[in-house]
């Protein structure tokens, strides 16, 4: 158990509880917030366990995550917008 | 060496307690937009934490270069998303708080109801 | 353009990241505090604020970065004439929010204007000690 096991579970809980809100949000865009925080602890998650295996290929990683993550935060928007531009 | 490892942990837990604290805004917030709010907490601070521990952690030109992409992309990703999402949230109906004190955009939607438009979308080649 | 106005836009320039973390830094540590302790002091408002960009990219940067801060967001942005509405946490007034973006306008415009930028709307008001009407 070392600080960044306890980092690992922070975000762990955090994607728990972001799993909660789209699972109860009232309207569509709490759950599209839901998901870009799930996206978000995603990134994290892997820049930490790059440090955590101690392997340098994982930054790489969590570039591509972001750009990932940046078109499945606007794409979701306008889903969510329906036709309403 | 040691103590860098050890200054790139400990922001690394400071990031991600961030990020805890703005997933938690997501359950102790009243409404929509005071959750994007705490989403913002998280993706953007709590984000860009992690990665500067990770740069702390492993320093070399290269990470550097790839840390600063990232963090650009994301905090990109976190204002772009947002407010496409408060503005998709706007647009549907998503309930408001009822503390909300005063809404300009109401006002200017009823002004132009004639138009069907949100006030947020006519450019100015739509009026003339 | 003098030597002045174009030392005053790379200052600018190299200032606008740094008050952005320093902005980022305020508001998550606002917004935290308020998630972290129990009850309720915010008060939400939807502010229609008007701003002297121009461009399109300066209208987008502002936006981008009013959402950025947390404890603001925008949810509406026009064209012409610029116009933002934003969505802020912690709203006392009007004129708070309206200042505050302002702020931030104010850090823009150095970095986007090598001319030197505009005084602000509710500045015009003054006279030359600073003082109302």
């Amino acid at each position: 158990m070392s600080i960044i096991d306890i980092a690992l579970a922070a975000i762990v809980v955090s994607m728990i509880i972001a799993t909660y809100r789209i699972m109860r949000g009232p309207s569509g865009a709490d759950r599209g917030s839901g998901s870009d925080v799930i996206f978000f602890g995603f990134v994290g998650l892997v820049a930490i366990l790059g440090v955590r295996l101690e392997t340098a290929l994982l930054v790489d990683i969590v570039v591509v995550c972001t750009l990932v993550g940046f078109l499945a935060a606007i794409s979701l928007a306008r889903l969510t917008a329906g036709g309403k531009r | 060496m040691i103590s860098g490892e050890l200054a790139g942990d400990l922001l690394m837990l400071a990031g991600a307690l961030t990020f805890l604290v703005g997933a938690l805004g997501m359950l102790r917030l009243p409404d929509m937009y005071s959750r994007l709010s705490g989403v913002t907490v998280s993706g953007a601070s709590g984000t860009a934490l992690i990665l500067i521990g990770l740069l702390v952690h492993q320093p070399s030109w290269m990470n550097m270069l790839k840390v600063a992409l990232a963090l650009v992309i994301q905090l990109a990703t976190t204002a772009v998303g947002g407010s496409a999402m408060a503005r998709a949230g706007y647009l549907t109906g998503a309930p408001k708080a009822d503390s909300t004190l005063f809404d300009d955009l109401v006002v200017e939607a009823e002004e132009d109801t004639n138009s069907e438009e949100h006030p947020g979308h006519t450019r100015p080649d739509n009026d003339s | 353009m003098t030597v002045k106005s174009v030392l005053i836009w790379i200052l600018g320039i190299l200032w606008l990241p740094v008050y952005l973390a320093y902005d980022l830094l305020v508001g998550s540590l606002r917004v935290g505090w308020e998630i972290l302790t129990p009850g309720s002091q915010i008060a939400p408002a939807f502010v229609e604020v008007p701003l002297r960009c121009r461009t399109d990219f300066e209208i987008s940067m502002m936006a981008n970065l009013v959402s950025l801060t947390p404890g603001s967001l925008t949810v509406a942005a026009r064209h012409d004439p610029a116009t933002v509405w934003v969505h802020a946490m912690y709203a006392e007034s009007h004129s708070s929010i309206i200042r505050y973006v302002h702020t931030i306008e104010d850090n823009l415009l150095r970095a986007t204007r090598p001319e030197g930028i505009p005084p602000r709307p509710e500045d015009l008001d003054r006279d030359e000690e600073g003082q109302r009407r």
